[in-house]
């Protein structure tokens, strides 16, 4: 075996004072080499390697033992979350910077391991620090009550709302009765010591989003900071040691309880002398490893040792974010001809169509949050006032140039092109419905097509699977509220964001959005953000039905949806004038204005 | 499409045979493009005019599979033609480089009461066109339904002959015994059956063991993974699946097993030379019957053992087992050299869209005939001309498709080939001898093109 290749990078993360004791010249390492996001031989021309330590029992004590310790001298509250964001914002310049060695070392690795293109890792590394933390204080504060259940509620200090669906239907009847109303939601503090989180996937920054998450725990009450183990992705375990790396470069306090490290699921001993310990688990993987995860908690449950006091230990919470799809809806408010904006004079339909493919091919809708069917709310065609609006034709039309222009700048990834290739041959078959219309071409790295053919589930469910790899489906609808009667025929625990333009300049959400949210909440979506917000989540709000109280604290079963904000047509124009500011840096526009 | 006949292609060196058959996709494209609207469809919407003159541009004129003579289940909606003849004979129509006359279609009912009855239908409408149409296997009920004339039917037939002949050494005294049955649209069984006819085998020396016909629903009803929607799909379902799946394990299979090893041991007492040919599974109940009666037949030298299709249901053994199983029990009788020798397994390769079949030689490897274009797609659908690639197999054949369509398809498998494309190596033959293209032995595998990345779902 040659060994003619260059030396294999760390996918894993350890305080640097832990490394220097745990990782010796004895300890033994497992490699990964992968080349356009496919496993490959380490020597193959291009691959790049990872590298993660074997550690053994002995070790997993002492790394604990000292994650342990280390939580005393870690700031808590609401100045550990300052350090936090004075730190990201300093890492955000220095990854910025073209001679920041670690930059370099991602931009060297990642786009060949992961197979995304330079431009797009390009970007998450100059936009980190888009990554808002400074409204997470804030949403640890509010007192939710059952009154969530029955109608949209403000989130004191945040903008947006949020509402609650119980699992159980009957719940919901009952936060009407007098006086119920408002009966806290949640029902006891639940601080958790000890996290363990699991990222998965090749989309970058798994781990580091659990990271955040897990140590913003200490938000909660200014508890200390719990010790967190995250296991990392073995097809993308690159990006978060970096940054953790960086950080801990400038405040090495910040992530002195935290370790991202890889180990095997099947490994059962030490699932179990993790699982067992811990207070609460977020995992972000496939259905399949969920499903794993869930049964070893079961396990690790049974062997959990009473408290102290001899009482049963705290039952170990799981937050499990599963594989999900996403969607984008574009009122008729939106469409209608001659809007603008008025700092940047771009016409509206422009503005919402770039934001919205931006949305869509973000990570080549391999993440989660990419939008996959664009639903259009054009009315009826026959109205007289239908003059006065783009049709989804043109709103596709658009859509279809900033793909292109997109291609561009955010090239897509080491994807073959095959499954384009099939899906145009596909769909361009079934123009002679007169029903669909192609408006991409065979040679584009991208597909874009106008569908009106009835849908049934099977039909939906195919459709959705095709958007994959830069597949975009615009649906036009007559009325807004027919777009939840289309999600309610896919299961409810696939369902994520919905991308939203709407509105009309300075108005607030009004009474119909507000019950088309209510409705789209209802069948499972648990994030509505306007369009261009896709690819910077925001840790504040709904991640799967789960909002940051739930990492504190334990209520009935169901989930949260939270409206990101409250101006929906304000905030897409800030978002725009944002990323037209910044988009040279970015590396998103060659020139101002696209 | 060319003035040879499909036979010469062996006498043609390895190293021209491209020529000629490039030349017969360029006239082939020619004839069709204006003549078949989907083709013309999909090649056009893929930037191709009337003409084809770049080579390079040939990977734009296959069309996948798995999107051609299937097309009508999303063009419906649903894989239920006999619900929707009319819209069913318009996508016909469409696939067609013939014209089936419109004023035809009035004779059509509003619908069939199975799939099996609109096909009849359509064959008896349009008799004067001697159109056949057959299907897939169709164990998920959704069928690819393949429509012949008698010009395609006499070229694909001759082309299971000569292939049969070459690599399974079929002569005329051979005993052909298929394991399946004598009435179903399936069209590789179809084409096996007819090729052996075609080789001389007189009808008394043809036979099949299935005892019942294996029609379009029947076939999607026992595979139990499509049924009708409503009371008739729950009655498909908690009913009739049940039962032919009973019938299919307590009857079907022993019957055919017992008539099966009745027509061997026949073959054995009269010393005549067999093909047995059938499914994994059947194959492998041959085998096991045997076993379990200590049983150890002999058949003559230049007897064969002939399977294809691969596995339509999950079955506890692999091939390998089921080829020693059958070692054991079905071997050569003498002369001397040979006694007790396995008689050979041959696997064939083939689709209900090929008007061909890749037959194993003694080797194991897959030979494709030679007046087929047989190409490797690389990841990006562009051509792989090496003597040796790995990728998705895609194949144009000039002659199979006749006046009916233009074969040149992508399949759905990833195969590794050998000297096939423009690129000949004759240091790369096959030891058994036979130069031209061929797939190694254990290369072929059905590829899911999605592979999740990331956290995205199929739901």
């Amino acid at each position: 075996v040659s060994t003619n290749y260059p030396d294999p990078i760390n996918g894993f993360w350890l305080p640097h004072e832990i490394y220097q004791r745990i990782i010796t010249e004895d300890t033994s390492f497992t490699n990964l080499s992968f080349i356009d996001g496919r496993a490959c031989q380490p020597d193959d021309p291009g691959s790049v390697t990872a590298r993660y330590p074997v550690l053994h029992s002995s070790q997993w004590n002492a790394l604990l033992s000292a994650l342990q310790k280390n939580r005393q001298n870690a700031p808590t509250g609401k100045a550990f979350w300052q350090r936090l964001q004075t730190a990201l914002q300093a890492i955000g310049e220095r990854f910025a910077d073209p001679g920041y060695p670690l930059r370099q070392q991602a931009l060297n690795s990642l786009p060949s391991y992961t197979g995304y293109s330079e431009p797009m890792i390009r970007m998450t590394l100059n936009a980190l620090e888009l990554f808002a933390l400074d409204q997470m204080p804030a949403a640890f504060e509010p007192q939710i009550t059952w009154r969530s259940a029955q109608a949209w509620q403000p989130i004191s200090g945040l903008p947006g709302r949020l509402r609650f669906y119980p699992a159980q239907g009957w719940q919901r009847g009952l936060s009407t009765i007098p006086g119920l109303a408002d009966r806290p939601l949640f029902t006891g503090r639940a601080t958790p010591d000890f996290i363990v989180g699991y990222g998965a996937g090749n989309v970058p920054g798994a781990a580091l989003l659990i990271a955040f998450l897990a140590l913003a725990t200490t938000l909660s009450q200014g508890d200390p900071l719990p010790t967190v183990v995250i296991k990392n992705s073995r097809r993308e375990p690159i990006f978060s040691p970096l940054i953790l790396q960086a950080l801990e470069a400038v405040d090495p306090d910040l992530v002195s309880s935290l370790a991202v490290l890889i180990w095997d699921y099947e490994d059962t001993a030490l699932e179990d002398f993790l699982l067992s310990r811990a207070d609460l688990v977020i995992a972000a993987a496939s259905d399949e490893t969920i499903a794993q995860i869930q049964e070893q908690i079961g396990h690790a449950r049974n062997i959990q040792k009473p408290t102290a006091k001899g009482t049963r230990p705290t039952p170990i919470r799981f937050h499990a974010h599963g594989h999900k799809v996403s969607f984008s809806a574009i009122g008729q408010e939106v469409l209608m001809h001659g809007l603008s904006d008025p700092v940047t004079g771009q016409p509206v339909l422009d503005i919402v169509a770039l934001l919205a493919s931006l949305d869509s091919i973000f990570w080549d809708q391999n993440g989660c949050l990419s939008a996959r069917i664009h639903f259009v709310e054009e009315g009826s065609l026959n109205a007289s006032s239908s003059a006065d609006r783009y049709t989804a034709v043109d709103y596709a039309a658009r859509l279809k140039t900033y793909l292109e222009f997109l291609a561009q700048s955010l090239p897509r990834g080491a994807w073959p092109l095959q499954q384009i290739h099939d899906r145009f041959d596909r769909y361009k078959q079934l123009e002679v419905t007169g029903q669909l219309q192609v408006l991409s071409s065979y040679q584009d790295e991208f597909l874009i097509a106008v569908d009106r053919r009835p849908l049934n589930p099977t039909a939906l469910r195919s459709l959705v699977n095709d958007c994959q790899g830069r597949v975009i489906f615009v649906r036009p609808v007559t009325d807004w509220m027919e777009i939840p009667n289309i999600l309610q025929m896919l299961p409810a625990s696939n369902l994520q964001s919905l991308s939203i333009a709407s509105g009309t300049f300075g108005s607030e959400m009004d009474e119909r959005f507000l019950q088309f949210a209510g409705a789209c909440g209802k069948c499972g979506v648990t994030a509505i953000r306007t369009v261009g917000r896709g690819a910077f989540p925001q840790l504040s709000y709904s991640w799967d039905g789960f909002i940051p109280l739930d990492l504190v604290c334990q209520r009935t079963a169901g989930h949260f949806t939270t409206l990101e904000f409250n101006r929906p047509y304000d905030q897409i124009l800030e978002t725009f004038r944002l990323m037209q500011q910044r988009g040279a840096t970015l590396g998103l526009f060659s020139e101002p204005g696209a | 499409m060319t003035d040879y006949q499909l036979s010469d292609f062996w006498n043609i060196p390895p190293q021209d045979r491209p020529g000629i058959i490039l030349q017969a996709i360029q006239r082939t494209h020619t004839w069709h493009y204006p003549r078949n609207r989907a083709y013309q469809r999909v090649v056009s919407g893929r930037g191709i005019g009337p003409t084809l003159d770049n080579p390079a541009d040939l990977p734009l004129l296959l069309r996948p599979t798995a999107q051609t003579f299937k097309s009508y289940i999303e063009l419906l909606g649903t894989p239920f033609a006999q619900d929707y003849p009319q819209a069913f004979l318009n996508w016909l129509a469409d696939q067609l480089s013939i014209e089936l006359p419109q004023e035809l279609f009035s004779r059509f009912r509003a619908r069939y009461p199975n799939l099996e009855a609109l096909l009849k239908e359509i064959e008896k409408v349009f008799a004067s066109f001697g159109l056949e149409l057959s299907t897939s296997s169709g164990t998920s009920g959704r069928s690819t339904i393949m429509v012949r004339d008698q010009d395609s039917i006499t070229k694909t037939v001759e082309s299971f002959y000569l292939a049969f002949q070459r690599y399974f050494g079929m002569r005329a005294d051979h005993r052909a015994i298929f394991i399946m049955p004598r009435l179903t649209r399936i069209a590789m069984a179809r084409m096996a059956s007819f090729s052996v006819r075609r080789i001389g085998l007189p009808e008394d020396r043809v036979h099949y063991t299935i005892p019942f016909a294996a029609y379009p629903d029947q076939v999607r009803i026992r595979a139990g993974r499509t049924y009708r929607e409503g009371w008739r799909g729950l009655l498909e379902q908690r009913l009739v699946n049940p039962f032919m799946n009973w019938a299919y394990e307590h009857q079907v299979t022993p019957q055919t097993i017992q008539r099966t090893i009745q027509l061997l041991e026949q073959a054995e007492a009269q010393g005549d030379k067999v093909l047995l040919f059938g499914g994994w599974s059947l194959m492998h109940g041959i085998a096991l019957e045997l076993r379990s009666r200590s049983r150890v037949l002999k058949l003559p030298a230049s007897s064969v053992l002939g399977t294809g299709g691969g596995f339509k249901e999950r079955y506890p053994y692999t091939p390998n087992q089921i080829r020693q199983d059958l070692a054991a029990t079905i071997q050569f009788s003498g002369p001397l050299a040979n006694d007790g020798q396995p008689v050979p397994m041959r696997d064939t390769y083939g689709m209900a869209e090929g008007n061909w079949a890749a037959m194993q030689c003694s080797q194991g490897n897959y030979h494709v005939p030679p007046w087929i274009y047989a190409v490797t797609l690389d990841e990006n659908d562009r051509l792989q001309i090496k003597p040796e690639s790995t990728g998705l197999l895609a194949f144009f054949d000039p002659f199979g498709g006749g006046q009916l369509f233009p074969a040149f398809f992508k399949t759905a498998d990833q195969v590794h080939q050998v000297n096939g494309s423009l690129a000949y190596d004759p240091g790369l033959n096959c030891a058994c001898g036979d130069a031209g293209a061929y797939l190694t032995q254990g290369s072929i595998q059905r590829v899911d093109l999605l592979d999740e990345a990331g956290c995205a779902a199929q739901v």
